[in-house]
């Protein structure tokens, strides 16, 4: 009685037969509710193919039956990890079309605002990027980091997540000089902590086993498919929003934008570790050359009524590229807002990426793209 | 924009014009036909623009059309070009077809599926032109104009 | 037997005590003769105070709240000191669901299938405005999510906010903690 299998009885073994893995919208890798319906030949995956649309919330048909200014609160639950950066975002649109002027000391409080911001999603994505390859430990240290902005951001506008900060002309509250204290304390801080991050996890043999080479995003398939963001950067591709169409007082500040050029996993994490270091540069001298002076302009229209045609704008979120499409009809409640987000292009472009590749290198690989999910499904 | 890239542009759109980008965002504004699209898209794929944006306005009360809107960019100096296509049509239509530019572009892929679920629009030549947000069993198109206005909801005793 | 007055270790009894004398509970009614009644109650006290201390969630992050349910498990608002730590990712190793997020019509069935695969006894928390009646996103004819988890589970604890802070949610967890103790006054 031997215990030799025959080849064809081996899924993958021989000639291979494939066989279908359903990793459903319920999953330990922390990408929300993604569901990957996987072909695999073994351990290898033939062909994969997102499902997603279990975040659906409809915000596009609630622009649609909002004034503009109800949609406020909407707009940070598109991303609520880039929340303050699309509620901003959304005010900068608005202001952009109907012409309203934004005091200096606002534009600079939305300057640090919005990059504390950027810093605290790439510490969230940090930390559950590692905790999707099984390193627990980042995750406890990065949240505590991320705590700190989240209590300065707290102090300011009162919420800790979803920020409703932004008005058309400004922001709601000021800050004080305990809140500037606090934030140059933090970038003291984080400057410390991401140099223990090098040595501890960038340097990890096997963070880099399981990152280098993994995942290739030529720049030809990234540009093909509407990649933006860090993605995008770590293709070669030097292109940010907030240095292509300056907005809201980016061009300013002194800052670069990161670029690799191999576009594996590895260099999507170094681009995010970098981009924090630039975000904390724009922070110092924001904090630096702050102006006096009031925060929304004395006299406001009680209705904001969209002219007539077509507008875009865009801002840089942590994710790359986030456009809204609006299209107005006279009144002040929009014919039609389409939200451009980067998450649903970085996303479409997985089902390429992903076949190929090994089963342990699809939580990798969808991990270091940073999907936030109602971002797609809106 | 170049002009070169005008002049490639120029036989496939019925009207291209400057726009204001400091007021609207976009730099130039075109129209075109739904038979020249695939052309218009080319043009500008080869000039080393990419796709940013498909949308959709619900026009068939209004102007009996559906209208598609592209967006292309170009990310070494921005550079957006607005891209119309009207596909003819009234609240009657009983559908509406567009060519798809999956093939060129190929983020166009669930852009256009996501159209198709929300406007009802479909795309020839799609390669899986299946719903992409709503449960599979959905049978509505939600972005639609005549769906699921708030003046419609029935009276709720919460 | 000495009455050992330790709060909630006072209601312990040897189980193998099988005297008729009667018992009086330390509640103070006076309980029938019969001790292996006491005792099963006596018993099941224990077996919530046991459920109650080691809730392990089902990790079950649904959209913006799921963050605020990350970070209460993280290091600052630690969930692990309330025994609630260990996130389980399979249903069938999970007490309390948490259902953090909006639910869309979508998801709607995956929600009941995971409820479905749990096994019992098991709670649900619905935290965050969209789980208790659709929170922001209701309005008349919304057509894309469920308004409200207890549509699809029954909910045990309702936690408001938009999304709840971790502390809230840490409270939620604490009055669950009550209401499993006070097990037979719910039925349980």
């Amino acid at each position: 009685m031997t215990n030799a299998v025959p080849p064809e009885a081996t899924p993958g073994g021989g000639d291979g037969e494939v066989y279908s893995l359903n990793m459903g919208p319920q999953h330990p890798s922390m990408h929300g509710v993604l569901r990957l319906l996987l072909d695999l030949k073994g351990e290898e995956v033939v062909k994969a193919k997102p499902v997603v649309g279990y975040s659906h919330r409809a915000h596009e048909k609630m622009a649609e039956n909002r004034n503009t200014l109800q949609f406020l609160p909407n707009t940070s639950r598109i991303d609520y990890l880039s929340g303050m950066i699309y509620n901003l975002g959304y005010c900068q649109a608005i202001e952009k079309i109907l012409g309203i002027e934004v005091s200096e000391r606002a534009v600079y409080i939305r300057v640090i605002a919005n990059e504390l911001n950027r810093i605290s999603s790439h510490l969230l994505w940090f930390g559950t990027f590692l905790l999707d390859l099984g390193g627990i430990t980042p995750f406890l240290y990065s949240f505590d980091d991320r705590e700190e902005i989240l209590d300065i951001l707290d102090q300011v506008t009162g919420s800790r997540l979803t920020y409703c900060y932004g008005r058309f002309g400004g922001v709601t509250m000021d800050v004080d000089e305990d809140f500037l204290a606090r934030t140059t304390a933090f970038l003291a801080r984080i400057r410390e902590r991401l140099g223990m991050y090098d040595d501890l996890v960038a340097k990890n043999v096997i963070l880099r086993e399981r990152c280098i080479n993994v995942g290739v995003i030529s720049t030809e398939m990234a540009k093909s498919y509407g990649v933006t963001g860090p993605s995008l950067r770590a293709s070669g591709v030097v292109y940010d929003v907030r240095r292509a169409e300056p907005y809201g007082g980016y061009e300013k500040f002194d800052f670069d934008v990161p670029v690799l050029h191999e576009g594996d996993t590895m260099a999507r994490f170094h681009i995010r570790i970098s981009e924090i270091e630039e975000s904390c540069k724009i922070i110092e001298q924001a904090i630096k050359g702050i102006p006096e002076g009031a925060i929304l302009p004395k006299k406001m229209p009680k209705r904001f009524k969209i002219p007539e045609g077509e507008y875009y704008f865009a801002v840089e979120s942590a994710r790359g590229h986030f456009g809204m499409y609006i299209v107005g009809d006279g009144t002040d409640v929009p014919a039609k807002l389409k939200l451009r987000t980067p998450s649903f292009s970085n996303l479409s472009a997985m089902p390429e990426a992903l076949a190929g590749t090994m089963l342990a290198d699809t939580i990798a690989i969808v991990g270091s793209i940073d999907v936030v999910m109602p971002e797609i499904d809106r | 924009m170049s002009k070169a890239l005008l002049e490639v542009l120029e036989p496939f759109t019925s009207s291209s014009e400057e726009s204001d980008y400091g007021a609207t965002g976009i730099h130039r504004r075109h129209t075109t036909t739904l038979d020249n699209l695939a052309r218009v898209c080319e043009a500008f794929l080869g000039a080393g623009y990419i796709f940013e944006m498909l949308s959709c306005i619900d026009l068939r009360e209004k102007e009996e059309i559906m209208r598609l809107c592209y967006t292309f960019n170009s990310l070494e100096t921005a550079d957006r070009h607005l891209v119309h296509a009207d596909i003819a049509g009234g609240l009657e239509a009983e559908s509406f077809e567009a060519p798809s530019i999956s093939s060129l572009a190929r983020g166009a892929d669930w852009q256009e599926r996501e159209t198709f679920e929300m406007y009802g629009v479909t795309f020839v030549n799609h390669p899986e032109l299946e719903r992409l947000l709503l449960p599979e069993d959905a049978d509505f198109f939600p972005l639609r104009k005549d769906f699921g206005r708030i003046e419609d909801a029935e009276a709720q005793d919460d | 037997m000495g009455k050992v007055d330790k709060g909630d270790l006072g209601r312990f009894l040897p189980l193998v005590d099988r005297s008729a004398t009667p018992v009086v509970d330390p509640r103070g009614a006076e309980v029938a003769a019969d001790p292996a009644v006491v005792r099963l109650a006596i018993l099941d006290d224990l077996l919530n105070m046991g459920r109650a201390n080691s809730l392990w969630p089902l990790t079950f992050g649904l959209a913006c709240c799921a963050m605020e349910m990350m970070a209460a498990g993280a290091s600052k608002y630690d969930l692990d000191r309330f025994g609630a730590g260990v996130f389980r990712p399979s249903a069938r190793q999970a007490d309390v669901m948490i259902l953090a997020g909006t639910i869309s019509k979508k998801m709607a069935p995956v929600i009941r299938q995971l409820w479905d695969q749990m096994p019992g006894p098991k709670w649900a928390i619905a935290m965050g405005g969209c789980t208790i009646d659709g929170g922001p996103f209701k309005y008349p004819n919304q057509y894309a999510i469920v308004e409200g988890a207890d549509k699809i589970v029954p909910v045990d604890i309702y936690i408001p906010g938009c999304p709840p802070r971790p502390e809230a949610l840490i409270a939620g967890f604490l009055q669950l903690k009550e209401k499993i103790k006070a097990g037979r006054k719910f039925n349980r």
